[in-house]
């Protein structure tokens, strides 16, 4: 039961201190399940992967799933509601402030603020995934320090999928889709 | 309609054939309930864009909420968001029990490697495309909080890449909580602002009308 209440709380702070949504969120998924025990760092990154290609939110993939692998489906149940649960009160209170402050500079200036670390925090998702894959799940550290070993056929996966989600012309569920397939053929 | 019951299922469809969450669900619901059943106004649904954007949490989850919120109130957005979460729970947790095995098969353990670089490859592109407007000055006259991504020729804000390279290495480096890290960010934010205002009441007490541009860039 208690490990129940564990994954409704953590999971509650993170939708309530989740500002920015999407890839943004992935960070404090991760310091969430990691500092818990939760998933591995591996599993974790099979989530944001997984989330690409499954109906719903990143966050509330990522709770769902942490949320089983620890207590079966009550555990999915108590991480997602713990997630979506501060979203009522959130919206409603911001509903308020943007009837009145909407042009107030204290408002914009809050989240003109955010987004400088918003976008920090998707380059963060994106170093977690890259890591996890082509540098076979090494931290920053030891890639800068040069004792990190290069996994050559996802750096290869990693590079021509750059190149096609730049040029915008496959949608990413599918792009992702066939990196999986890519990845199995050269295993 | 407008019933509650047509409400779950509608949005148990759109949040189950809506792939990747946030803008791709805003997307679907514009055209359900507003071009489609007219239901919520365009301005309406601008509205709820916004503030699903502005609020913590998943912005898909926010949006289905305001827009349950728009057409039945409380029940409405309770009922809404019920179901855009049966479809994410039911399938993550399928691949929850399945995941374990998955791992020992070598062939599908290269499979998700190959996801994962791919969702890297994804990511990586959202983020240059997001560095585009968040690390520029806001354009004159709009202010901080239009979140719209203008597509003008962006002016790079030396104080935002600060900020920026502050909160990565943060991030990558230290332990300290991505939460911290972004109400740090907001809270320098409402330093900026209120900077605009002391400086506008100074302006406003030399009865000098001097050019209105939005807060953060005079604090950069």
């Amino acid at each position: 039961m208690f490990v129940l209440f564990e994954l409704f709380a953590a999971f509650l702070r993170v939708g309530a201190l989740a500002f920015g949504g999407g890839y943004s969120v992935l960070p404090m998924i991760r310091e969430t399940v990691l500092s818990h025990g939760w998933l591995t760092a591996g599993q974790f990154a099979d989530v944001a992967a997984f989330s690409e290609v499954t109906p719903g939110p990143v966050t509330l993939n990522a709770a769902s799933y942490a949320g089983f692998v620890t207590a079966g489906l009550p555990g999915a149940i108590a991480a997602t509601v713990g997630c979506v649960l501060p979203s009522l009160p959130a919206v409603a209170f911001l509903l308020l402030l943007r009837k009145r402050f909407r042009e107030h500079p204290l408002y914009g200036g809050f989240f003109g603020g955010l987004r400088p670390a918003v976008c920090a925090l998707i380059f963060a998702a994106f170093c977690m995934l890259l890591f996890s894959s082509v540098f076979f799940g090494a931290s920053a550290v030891e890639i800068l320090t040069g004792k990190a070993s290069v996994n050559a056929a996802a750096l290869l996966i990693f590079s021509g999928a750059f190149v096609l989600a730049r040029s915008k012309a496959v949608p990413p569920a599918a792009l992702i889709l066939f990196c999986g397939v890519c990845g199995a053929v050269m295993a | 309609m407008r019933s509650l019951r047509s409400l779950f299922f509608r949005s148990l469809l759109i949040s189950a054939v809506t792939v990747g969450g946030g803008f791709v669900i805003l997307s679907a619901l514009r055209s359900y309930y507003t071009v489609r059943k007219r239901l919520i106004s365009d301005e309406d649904m601008d509205e709820i864009a916004v503030t699903a954007q502005s609020a913590p949490g998943a912005m898909a989850i926010n949006a289905s909420l305001l827009v349950g919120y728009r057409i039945r109130g409380i029940p409405g957005a309770l009922v809404s968001v019920l179901g855009a979460l049966i479809p994410p729970v039911a399938v993550m947790s399928a691949l929850a029990a399945v995941s374990g095995a998955v791992r020992e098969i070598p062939a599908l353990s290269g499979m998700m490697t190959g996801m994962r670089a791919g969702a890297a490859a994804v990511i990586l592109d959202t983020a240059l495309d997001f560095a585009r407007s968040a690390l520029s000055r806001p354009s004159p006259g709009t202010a901080a909080q239009k979140t719209e991504i203008s597509e003008k020729s962006p002016r790079r804000s030396p104080f935002r890449i600060i900020v920026f390279a502050a909160a990565l290495a943060l991030c990558l480096f230290t332990g300290i909580s991505p939460a911290w890290i972004l109400l740090a960010s907001g809270a320098v934010g409402i330093v900026g602002g209120g900077v605009c205002v002391l400086r506008e009441r100074t302006t406003q007490g030399r009865k000098r009308s001097g050019a209105d541009s939005p807060s953060e860039e005079r604090a950069a």
